[in-house]
């Protein structure tokens, strides 16, 4: 037979570890974010706000990423969230040597040509990328924006966007909020 | 001592003391020719090459001639049999020239028509071989012609005679010191016989050159001798075939030379002894590689004494519905006395399969077999998971199945031809599913190792050949997104490449037409590829079980 002390530590451990269970978890899921369902020409979830996107073939005919050709190219989605004060993005896309791939975060969603936070992602040979950007306190939308410029062409497969209560970013400190240390070897993070 | 003990003494004592035989007071050559490629309208032959390979040893070991002096031609074209003869014409002249006696023995087994060897699709004018022939220098020349064409089951030789081959041979060739031994008379066919693995003419000759012919038990063979032997058996054997009688011919035209020893079985390494009291029908047959040593009548009376390399043998003895199996270990110059009392007795079942000879080679034979199939994860895999699919059957093995069927070109390499599975796989993403499958159709080379009387098989092989792969792509568009609902999008396509692989396995075959065999195969078809240059290794490790069945 357990008894009561015993009791109390079993129900204080399973607390415990529901709560961190909680606290890890944040809401903010795009929508398509793997760029497969089209409406028509137009990817269904996301927004064309400038340039010109085509369906690109990936790995399969029948799979498809958004291709951004213009220069420049922005797309976006508004991104509702819960409790979240830090987003993780995974992209995947291949990227012409003579375009540049922007993910860019206008907090509160209140000016799309002005967004705090902007980072210049370089990848190529359908690579696998990941970032991470610090939301501020009691922001619950966003959009988020993907942005290209130059002649070159940039194909997004996927643009997969999770949030998180804890955040190892600086938080934003109002515009590009940008980090020289965020400048990797790899180049793939760079003050704009 | 008993009576079989005074009978072998008598045999060897014979043999040593025996006249000088014109193999051993000469110096002897020998030209032997086995070709199994057919002319135009012919079949190839199927154990001509084997006959010669026999008819050759047994000249080395019994027939006094010197390994270094006998050359044999496996399918050679003409102008190599013409090469070879000049040769040996130069060879007995050098001797000739010391005053030495010199024997010139020419063996030929394969095709021919009235007048000519059909050597493949040449022809050998036997006008231009009797004047090569005749111009060998020799004191005595033995031409010994097994001449044939081929039929179905007990192959033919000759099958639409213009005229009687042997006839016009030996008329065409016989010469002062010359006798020529030829497979059949007029209008008859010389025939091949599955059981004895050659032809019935070629086996009885050399069974009676390693003793069965030697009469008088003198440990000599003569020509006489050897030749009433071949001709009886090979006889009495024809008789039974549906193709009909083959009556073997011999012409001579010798002087003053009296009996011509052809072999020398008394002088032999090792012995076999029939005793006087057996009577059957007796089939000798080497254990190692069930090779029929000798299949004789043995009659009741006298021992017959057979000459063979030291070796283990295996003795199949029909007497009427009974039967016995011997095992006989012959040793270096020692005679091997086959005693009916040690032998084991076998059914009339196992007697008839014995009675065949060893068991057969199938020449065609079927496997069909299922089993496990370990594929790999290469590049294309690890980027269908970078696009977010989840491979369902990831390091777990998939169903595979093969089926086969294999030919005997030799008794221990097969060619087949080969249908298998190859892969398999299936990768999801909550409304998308892609998945594949992969199969192979190609050509194995195997080398087979027979153990334990051809039971148990170990193989090895090497495969290659066409891989085919179809893939279908499906995605149940989410109807979220849209208020009206999206069709489901769906494609299918098909890659062809090609597939190497190689391994090993058991074969098992307690029956005489059919087993089992399992297998370890490793298998490589760069075959699927993306649109985003990653190709996909199908194959893997393979692992398989099944039966087989020949005929």
């Amino acid at each position: 037979m357990i008894r009561t002390r015993e009791m109390k530590a079993l129900l204080l451990l399973l607390v415990g570890v529901g709560a961190f269970a909680c606290a890890d978890a944040g809401e903010a899921d795009l929508q398509n974010e793997e760029f497969r369902v089209w409406c028509g020409e137009s990817a269904c979830a996301w927004t064309v706000d400038q340039g010109k996107v085509e369906r690109v073939p990936t790995w399969h005919r029948k799979v498809y990423g958004i291709g951004l050709t213009d220069d420049p190219t922005r797309i976006s989605q508004v991104l509702e969230m819960e409790n979240v004060r830090c987003l993780f993005l995974t992209l995947l896309a291949d990227v012409d040597d003579a375009a540049t791939l922007y993910w860019e975060i206008d907090y509160y969603n209140d000016d799309i040509d002005a967004p705090e936070h902007t980072v210049k992602i370089a990848v190529s040979d359908w690579e696998t990328t990941h970032r991470e950007a610090s939301v501020p306190e009691g922001c619950t939308e966003a959009r988020i924006i993907l942005r290209k410029t130059g002649r070159g062409r940039a194909v997004v497969a996927k643009a997969d966007i999770s949030g998180n209560v804890y955040c190892a970013a600086e938080p934003p400190s109002g515009v590009d909020p940008l980090l020289d240390s965020d400048c990797g070897p790899d180049g793939g993070l760079c003050e704009e | 001592m008993n009576k079989r003990t005074y009978q072998t003494a008598a045999f060897l004592l014979a043999a040593l003391f025996a006249l000088p035989a014109l193999a051993e007071d000469a110096v002897s050559f020998a030209l032997v020719v086995g070709s199994n490629r057919p002319g135009q309208g012919q079949e190839p032959l199927g154990f001509a090459r084997e006959d010669a390979s026999r008819f050759g040893t047994v000249l080395g070991e019994l027939g006094g001639i010197p390994a270094e002096h006998i050359t044999t031609l496996f399918d050679p074209g003409v102008v190599e049999i013409r090469q070879a003869l000049r040769e040996m014409t130069v060879r007995v002249a050098r001797r000739t020239q010391l005053g030495e006696k010199t024997t010139f023995v020419f063996y030929y087994s394969g095709h021919a028509r009235a007048a000519a060897l059909n050597v493949g699709p040449e022809e050998f004018a036997l006008k231009d071989l009797r004047g090569l022939l005749e111009a060998v220098p020799a004191t005595f020349k033995l031409i010994v012609l097994d001449a044939c064409q081929t039929g179905a089951i007990s192959k033919v030789k000759g099958v639409t005679p213009a005229a009687d081959f042997s006839y016009n041979s030996v008329s065409g060739l016989t010469t002062e010191g010359m006798a020529v031994i030829a497979s059949s008379a007029a209008s008859e066919l010389a025939q091949e016989s599955e059981r004895l693995r050659g032809s019935f003419f070629t086996h009885h000759l050399v069974a009676a050159l390693r003793g069965a012919a030697d009469a008088n038990r003198d440990g000599l063979v003569t020509l006489d001798e050897a030749y009433d032997y071949t001709y009886n058996r090979t006889l009495v054997d024809t008789a039974r075939t549906a193709v009909g009688k083959q009556h073997v011919t011999l012409e001579t035209e010798l002087s003053g030379e009296g009996e011509t020893v052809l072999s020398r079985p008394g002088g032999a390494k090792a012995w076999m002894a029939l005793p006087g009291s057996l009577e059957g029908e007796v089939l000798i047959y080497r254990a190692s590689d069930q090779q029929v040593m000798a299949e004789v009548h043995k009659a009741s009376g006298d021992e017959l004494t057979l000459a063979l390399p030291p070796a283990t043998y295996r003795a199949v003895i029909r007497q009427g519905e009974r039967g016995f199996e011997c095992d006989a270990g012959l040793l270096q110059g020692a005679v091997h006395a086959v005693r009916l009392e040690a032998c084991r007795p076998v059914t009339l079942r196992q007697l008839t399969a014995k009675g065949d000879g060893p068991r057969r080679r199938e020449h065609l034979f079927f496997e069909v077999g299922i089993g496990a199939l370990y594929s790999r994860s290469d590049r294309y895999t690890v980027r269908l998971r970078d696009f977010g699919y989840h491979g369902e059957y990831d390091g777990d093995p998939v169903f595979h199945f093969s089926a086969a069927a294999y030919y005997s070109i030799l008794r221990y390499l097969k060619v087949g031809l080969h249908f298998s599975f190859l892969d398999e796989n299936r990768f999801t993403d909550a409304e998308e599913r892609f998945d594949w499958r992969a199969f192979r159709l190609g050509v194995d080379i195997r080398g087979a190792w027979p153990l334990a009387d051809d039971w148990l098989t170990l193989y090895l092989q090497a495969s290659g050949g066409l891989a085919f792969a179809t893939t279908h792509y499906r995605n149940d568009m989410p109807s979220t997104l849209t208020d009206d609902p999206l069709p489901v999008v769906e494609d299918r396509e098909t890659f062809w490449g090609f597939h190497v692989g190689g391994g090993g396995g058991v074969q098992l075959t307690p029956w005489r037409w059919a087993g089992f065999f399992w297998q370890v195969e490793y298998l490589w078809a760069p075959v699927i590829e993306n649109l985003i240059d990653d190709t996909h290794d199908s194959g893997g490790v393979a692992l398989t079980t099944g039966v087989l069945g020949g005929f």
